[in-house]
């Protein structure tokens, strides 16, 4: 398991990481008037910090193929999958344990419940792997830096237009919800409404299935593409 | 033979990077690889560490067929990248234990190991810094380390000292020595044509995908010595003396400055000694030298193209 240690070491040695992972959440969860349950508008920026905290750890995986350290990874005897494998077992266990700890104390402050607290980092895990998979999809198109970060900070704003962050997806119009359903900030932003809801149905069971999916799209294509 | 390529073919697309390639390099010793940019080098590398699929051809390893689904046998190659490819949020010593650890190298073992590594590259006392913090030869030394820990039967070392200082190459090719003493096979392909020229056993040059000569440096320059030439200072130069250098066998021409001579005889005449008899009758010798063509001269009248011509350009 050295390379799932390692990055666990890189990660949190990085500070685009420790912003991301430590300093926003904590920035969010003790400002009231985001969490109350009519508003709810703090579930959704979280959902979006998740997103970045994915997109900064996946970076890793990038810039290993861009300095070509992943040629020398690759001369040992070491499998694709085992790479992506541990990299993303250790970036997906930063989110989850600071999940954890946000949902904790979220749930002090606002009283959340167990039921609640439990649905909702159950939410926000299995969007965390749709992210990091999403991110590595999308790293695995670019060989520069620059342009991937360019163009990614164009598609996150749309996906959290389209995914109902900033304007709830009841206000958007019938064409755009549809356009939403194609991303899945769309698919976490109605799994947070049934939580916040407290309405535990087929619905909000659908919502994470879809997410499950696109984890496995994502990561699929991601793993695919020859990472030299 | 620790490892060896038989008429190996690969494409990318309408480029033949490698164009029935074949050579083998026997254990113990350190074939330099030499061919100007875009002779197929890298693919070679890159086909031999069982990185990329061959179209065609067998290439062996430790007397096995290298494949890129054979994981198992990378485990005795090492490989020292052309680019500096460490990871910059680790230590020195941390960046070993991690390529200790993908060659499944644990334990009292692995501390070991990187104890050893780092002083043999000479960075003990950097092993709590970042690479950041080393200087460009540091870095190049860390990089070699990172592929020496495993202790590998065959290493493979493309380019490892571009782009750095004197002091420090010097240092990388006395340690490359020293691993060749240890048992290490090495394949070693290099810029700077001097580099080979003074550690490889044998040399293969490529050019265009094609293995285009090989052998140790003596059979390399003999195929392309077609002229001895012989200079010479004496202390009475005259008229009369170049004319008694030009009677002499096999010799071709004659130029004549101050009290310099240059005296050029057909291959395999071995004037040398003529000529010292013949300027001592006429007074005293205050120089002589016989020319040897160098790998340089190899280089260029095999492939027509200087291996730096990027750099000479610029």
């Amino acid at each position: 398991m050295t390379i799932f240690l390692f990055a666990f070491i890189r990660s949190l040695r990085r500070k685009s990481t420790l912003v991301a992972m430590f300093v926003l959440p904590l920035a969010i969860v003790f400002i009231r008037t985001l969490w109350t349950l009519e508003n709810g508008r703090g579930f959704l920026f979280y959902g979006m910090i998740i997103m970045f905290a994915a997109f900064s750890l996946v970076r890793s995986i990038m810039i290993d193929r861009m300095t070509g350290t992943v040629v020398r990874i690759f001369a040992a005897p070491v499998a694709t999958f085992q790479y992506l494998f541990q990299n993303l077992l250790a970036f997906w266990l930063i989110i989850g344990v600071q999940t954890i700890v946000f949902v904790v104390i979220g749930s002090a402050l606002y009283g959340w419940g167990i039921e609640m607290a439990v649905r909702l980092i159950l939410s926000y895990n299995i969007f965390a792997v749709a992210s990091l998979a999403f991110s590595l999809a999308w790293n695995s198109m670019f060989r520069s830096k620059v342009m991937s970060d360019a163009i990614f900070s164009i598609i996150i704003s749309l996906m959290a237009l389209l995914g109902g962050i900033f304007i709830p997806i009841s206000m958007l119009p019938d064409f755009l919800r549809k356009i939403g359903m194609l991303f899945p900030t769309y698919w976490l932003s109605n799994s947070l409404l049934f939580i916040q809801d407290k309405e535990w149905n087929g619905q909000y069971w659908l919502s994470i299935l879809i997410m499950f999916l696109f984890s496995a799209a994502f990561l699929l294509y991601g793993s695919k593409r020859r990472l030299e | 033979m620790i490892a060896g390529m038989q008429n190996v073919v690969k494409r990318f697309g309408n480029v033949q990077a490698l164009d029935h390639v074949s050579f083998a390099i026997h254990e113990g010793e350190i074939l330099g690889l030499l061919g100007p940019n875009g002779a197929g080098k890298t693919t070679v590398i890159r086909t031999l560490a069982g990185l990329i699929k061959a179209d065609s051809g067998e290439i062996t390893l430790l007397g096995k067929k290298q494949d890129v689904n054979n994981i198992r046998l990378k485990q005795h190659l090492g490989l020292v990248t052309q680019e500096v490819t460490v990871f910059e949020e680790l230590t020195a010593e941390e960046n070993l234990r991690y390529f200790g650890g993908l060659y499944g190298v644990k334990g009292d073992k692995l501390r070991q190991r990187v104890k050893e590594t780092l002083e043999f590259v000479g960075l003990s006392e950097h092993a709590k810094k970042v690479p950041g913090k080393f200087s460009g030869g540091m870095q190049r030394r860390l990089n070699i380390a990172c592929a020496l820990v495993h202790s590998p039967k065959f290493l493979i070392m493309d380019e490892p000292t571009v782009g750095i200082d004197p002091q420090s190459r010097s240092y990388i090719l006395e340690s490359v020595k020293r691993l060749t003493m240890e048992g290490t096979t090495l394949l070693y392909t290099s810029n700077y044509m001097e580099e080979v020229q003074a550690i490889a056993s044998r040399i293969v040059i490529m050019d265009q995908g094609k293995v285009i000569a090989s052998g140790t440096l003596d059979e390399l320059v003999s195929r392309i010595q077609h002229e001895e030439t012989i200079r010479i200072t004496v202390s009475n130069p005259s008229v009369a003396l170049a004319e008694r250098f030009r009677a002499i066998q096999g010799v071709k021409t004659v130029m004549h400055n101050g009290a310099d001579y240059t005296i050029v005889s057909g291959a395999g005449s071995d004037n040398l000694n003529r000529v010292l008899m013949v300027a001592q009758q006429r007074g005293s010798v205050s120089n002589i030298v016989a020319d040897k063509p160098t790998l340089e001269d190899v280089f260029l009248t095999l492939t027509g193209k200087k291996l730096r011509d990027e750099e000479a350009g610029v």
